[in-house]
Parts: C-alpha cells; sequence; structure tokens
C-alpha cells in the first residue's frame, strides 16, 4: 500500500463535508432549458431520454472544467506559496456569479475541513504555513476568495498526494458531483449514475479533460462549451429550483 | 516627445491616439497602420466623440495575417471603435500560418472607450486568434464598454462552426500600488474543431452566434444598472411568471431564440448573449445598449453613431 492511499481516499470520499451535495454545476438549468425549449438544438433533446441529456451535459461539463478550472489546481499544488494570487487570478477568470458561490463555498468548506480535521495528514511545516497564510487571504478584500481548485491543488500537495491523482481526483470529483444532482434531480436512477461513472466513456472523458486540462496553464484558460455560460448564469432564472448552481 | 509614428514598421501595426484638447476638442495625435490593416478617422468637428473604423483591405483577413493595434486614450478623452461589416476570417493555408489580431489598449484618468464592432466571422477551415487587452488607470475612472462576438460562418454556404480554431481572450488589468498589473477581468473562449467531446458544431447547441458585453467605469454605472434590473425582469423558466402575467414559453415565441445572461463581476457588468439568428442577437444588442432611454449614457455622451454597427 503506498503511503499516499489513505490521504487520498479521505480526500475523495463523498463525505467529505465540502456541501457539494447543493451544487448542479448547472446540470438544473440544462435540463430546465430543455424541457422548456429555451435553444433551438435543446429543443430536439426535447423527446431525448433523460440518460442521454445527463450524459451529453456531463461531456460538456467536463471539457468545460478542463480548460477554465482544472489549470489552477496544477498551479496551486505547483506552487503552493502564490496560492492567494493564482486564487484572485481565477477569480477574474470566473464570470458568472452562481459558479463563483459554488467554488468559493466549497473552497472555504475544503479549508476549513483541512483546519479542523485533516492538518495531520500534513508532515511540513511550510507547507501548512502556505494554507495559513491562504486563509488568512480571504479576510482582506481583492486577495483571495477560497475558490475550490486552488484550495483542492494546495491542501492536497499539503495532504502528500501526487499531481496526476490531485487532478484525477479533481476531475472525478466533479463528475460525481454532476451524477449525483442528476440523481436527486430524477433524472436518472442511482444505478444508472454509478453505471455511467463505471462506463468506459466517462472513463475516457476524465483521463482526457486531466491531459488536457495538464497542459493548460493559468493564462491559456478559457470556456470551450459557451453554452455553459448562458446555463450557469440562466440558473438564477428557474423558477423553482433545487440546488445553488 | 519622440513622434510614435515612427514605432510603426512591421505589416499589420497600427497606432491610435486620442487627446482632449481643454476645454472641450478632441483630436487625434496619431493615427497609423500598415497594409493589411486600415483606420479611418470618421469623426466630424460636431461629434461627441472621436470615432476609428478598424478596417481590413477586402474586408478580411486571410492567412498569416497579423495585425497589432496599440490605442492610448488620453486623459478625459472619448474614442468610438467601430468596423464596417464583420471581419471575415479566411481559411487557414498553412498549419503555422494562423490569423491574429492583437490590440492593446490604455485608458488614462476619465477617459472612455467604445469598442462595438460588427462580428468576427471565421470561415470554414480558418485559425483565428484575437487578444485584446485594456489598461485602466489607477485611480479606476476611465469607462469602457467592449463588445466581441463571433458567427458561426458563412450560414449560407451551409457553414456552422467549421473553422479549425478560434480563440478569443479579452483583458483588463489595473495597477497595484507597487507598480505590478493586477488582472481585473478575463474573457476567453477557446473553440476548437477536434475534441474528444464531440464535433464543434454539437457543442455549439444550435447557437449561431456567442457576444459578450462587458461593461465597466463611472460614465455607464446607471447602463449598467438598467441592464441588470432588465435581467432581473426576464420572465421565469419553467413556470408560469404571475407577477409578469406572461410565461417563459410565450416569451420565447416573441423574441426567437435569444438567450442571455448578465452579472456584476468584480466592478464590470457582463452581458453574454446567443440566439439562433444573427439579427435577432443584433436587435437585442442594440435594445440592450439603449436601455434606459433618455437618460442613457452612451447615446448622450457618444450619440447614436457609436452603435452603427448594431444597426
Amino acid at each position: 500500500m503506498s503511503t499516499s492511499l489513505h490521504p487520498l481516499l479521505l480526500l475523495s470520499d463523498s463525505a467529505l463535508p465540502l456541501g457539494s451535495f447543493a451544487f448542479s454545476s448547472s446540470l438544473e438549468s440544462f435540463l430546465a432549458h430543455a424541457s422548456h425549449g429555451s435553444n433551438p438544438h435543446l429543443q430536439s433533446h426535447q423527446r431525448a431520454p433523460a440518460r442521454e441529456l445527463v450524459s451529453t451535459f456531463l461531456a460538456y461539463s467536463l471539457l468545460s472544467v478542463s480548460t477554465t478550472v482544472l489549470p489552477f489546481v496544477t498551479a496551486a499544488y505547483n506552487s503552493p506559496d502564490k496560492a492567494a494570487e493564482l486564487d484572485d487570478e481565477l477569480d477574474a477568470s470566473t464570470l458568472c456569479p452562481v459558479a463563483k458561490r459554488a467554488s468559493v463555498s466549497q473552497g472555504r468548506a475544503l479549508v476549513g475541513v483541512w483546519e479542523k480535521s485533516l492538518v495531520a495528514l500534513c508532515p511540513s511545516i511550510e507547507l501548512q504555513a502556505c494554507v495559513k497564510a491562504y486563509k488568512a487571504a480571504f479576510r482582506k478584500p481583492g486577495e483571495a476568495q477560497g475558490h475550490l481548485p486552488v484550495a483542492w491543488g494546495l491542501i492536497c500537495r499539503a495532504a502528500g498526494l501526487g499531481l496526476a491523482d490531485v487532478q484525477y481526483i479533481f476531475v472525478l470529483n466533479h463528475a460525481k458531483a454532476v451524477l449525483s444532482a442528476a440523481v436527486r434531480l430524477g433524472a436518472i436512477g442511482p444505478y444508472e449514475s454509478q453505471k455511467i461513472l463505471a462506463g468506459e466513456e466517462t472513463r475516457r472523458l476524465l483521463m482526457e479533460a486531466v491531459e488536457r486540462g495538464g497542459r493548460l496553464g493559468t493564462e491559456e484558460v478559457g470556456q470551450t462549451v459557451p453554452a455553459v455560460d448562458l446555463w450557469q448564469g440562466r440558473h438564477e432564472l428557474l423558477y423553482s429550483r433545487v440546488f445553488n448552481s | 516627445m519622440p513622434n510614435p509614428q515612427h514605432q510603426t514598421i512591421t505589416p499589420g501595426d497600427g497606432l491610435i491616439c486620442a487627446r482632449l484638447l481643454p476645454p472641450n476638442r478632441l483630436v487625434l495625435p496619431s493615427l497609423s497602420f500598415q497594409y493589411p490593416l486600415k483606420l479611418i478617422s470618421s469623426s466630424v468637428p460636431s461629434s461627441k466623440c472621436l470615432t476609428v473604423f478598424i478596417l481590413s483591405y477586402g474586408g478580411g483577413l486571410v492567412s498569416n495575417d497579423k495585425i497589432n493595434l496599440r490605442v492610448t486614450v488620453e486623459t478625459s478623452a472619448k474614442l468610438c471603435l467601430l468596423t464596417q461589416g464583420s471581419t471575415k476570417i479566411f481559411k487557414l493555408k498553412d498549419p503555422e500560418h494562423l490569423t491574429e489580431q492583437v490590440m492593446s489598449c490604455t485608458l488614462e484618468s476619465g477617459s472612455s472607450l467604445l469598442l462595438l464592432p460588427d462580428p468576427i466571422q471565421p470561415f470554414a477551415d480558418s485559425a483565428y486568434r484575437q487578444h485584446q487587452t485594456f489598461e485602466l488607470p489607477s485611480d479606476d475612472s476611465a469607462s469602457v464598454i467592449v463588445l466581441d462576438w463571433v458567427s458561426e460562418g458563412r450560414s449560407a454556404r451551409d457553414e456552422h462552426w467549421d473553422f479549425e480554431s478560434f480563440n478569443s481572450k479579452n483583458e483588463f488589468f489595473i495597477p497595484r500600488e507597487d507598480g505590478s498589473k493586477r488582472l481585473l477581468l478575463r474573457d476567453s473562449m477557446i473553440l476548437k474543431r477536434e475534441s474528444d467531446v464531440g464535433d464543434l458544431k454539437r457543442r455549439m447547441e444550435g447557437f449561431t452566434v456567442f457576444a459578450t458585453v462587458m461593461i465597466h467605469g463611472p460614465m455607464f454605472v446607471k447602463l449598467a444598472e438598467d441592464i441588470l434590473k432588465k435581467f432581473e425582469n426576464e420572465p421565469r423558466i419553467g413556470g408560469r411568471n404571475f407577477d409578469n402575467k406572461r410565461d417563459f414559453k410565450k416569451d420565447e415565441d416573441k423574441k426567437g431564440g435569444v438567450i442571455w445572461t448578465a452579472a456584476t463581476i468584480r466592478g464590470f457588468v457582463l452581458v453574454k448573449v446567443s440566439g439562433k439568428e444573427l439579427e435577432e442577437v443584433k436587435i437585442f444588442l442594440r435594445d440592450l445598449l439603449r436601455t434606459g432611454g433618455e437618460e442613457n449614457e452612451l447615446l448622450s455622451e457618444f450619440g447614436e453613431g457609436a452603435l452603427l454597427c448594431l444597426q
């Protein structure tokens, strides 16, 4: 057993109290737009089975995450002392307040859990200091917000995980959150959700997301699925909603 | 002071400097350009702002064209940058020869800049990269509205997002106290035909145009507020809106396929608009920028001509 298996399992556990259950990464808005015919292609989705809609959205979402935020996971992992600066850069690149809310709420929760529960995983005083400095920056206006990708890269580094694992768990957790939201929205059942997660297609998407996002520097980030920004922003307009994003 | 015109040497380079001569005369102390870029100043003495058209020979850019435009809007000057028709991006000839436009704008205290061009129209098999940077003054007193939009190509020839690649990035910077630059906002779109997640056309979900409007600064406070209000009053999705006595679907029929979102981010109001038809999106954008009627700052400060590309 490798020494990093224990922290890896702890950090990939969906029981980690980050409140991720409150966010659907705009799946809810996507499904609402599909069923109410708010865009031309989605109108053709209208008779599509829910499973197909969820799979389509998952692919879009993983592509989008890989080119917008994954580079910040890598950068924070590689430069833990620059976490606050990276956080401000990510904040400037996150153009949707709905997405920002989701990211900051989970990022701050992760830093909180780290401090209260997980800090024992970190043998390095320097890395512990990096997390402390990052957290202190939340209190100074305009320095750092506590975005999940930066917090994730930094804390996984402090927990002694390898970079490839850190990137992979980040996108895997994202896929798990989207699928779990799909189950709670009643779009698919729990078995279907696990089936999608275990499927070859999803594994390929995850590997490709890591590979694609891993090549990008933070200055090269950008939206690869522009419609995601619209669905995300229009989450605010849903008449009734289950999720915060 | 060295004549900045001498700095313009390589093809595609351009320089625009807008200045206010007290009490209220606006001049262009420098306006220079090299093929394939062409700049035309159309300001008449009575107009409210300086207007410069950014053109290219033949109305488009071919493979390996590199435009590099530097713009300075000096203290309290007002500049409006427009185009005449969409910027067509022609087919990539050599994988190394992508078409590029770089624009670096410096805004001094109290200045204002409008960049309201026609959309970029990337033809099939083209490859395009655009990078626009806006340096705001340290007192953050400059005002700016930037419209950046792209269409699917030559729809009449059945081209729908059939280009090789398209990358557009807008970045706004403000100086920190120590002199370094802080990134205030970054809007970036990366579209590539090659992707492991199905083809690009499918991913665009039937939309034929994507537009982003970025609004910042003291001159446009009211316009920005009005736009946010307009978004808040959008009919709700998936239920009757009892306040407005109209539901989402009916509104949908009336408006065709325009969908949009607006939000405040780090001192900017950011609007994203998309739709089925370019013409519908254009009308929507024109109405949006005219929001507020009599009190609309864009119209009162720059005049109707600023919306030329949206007519």
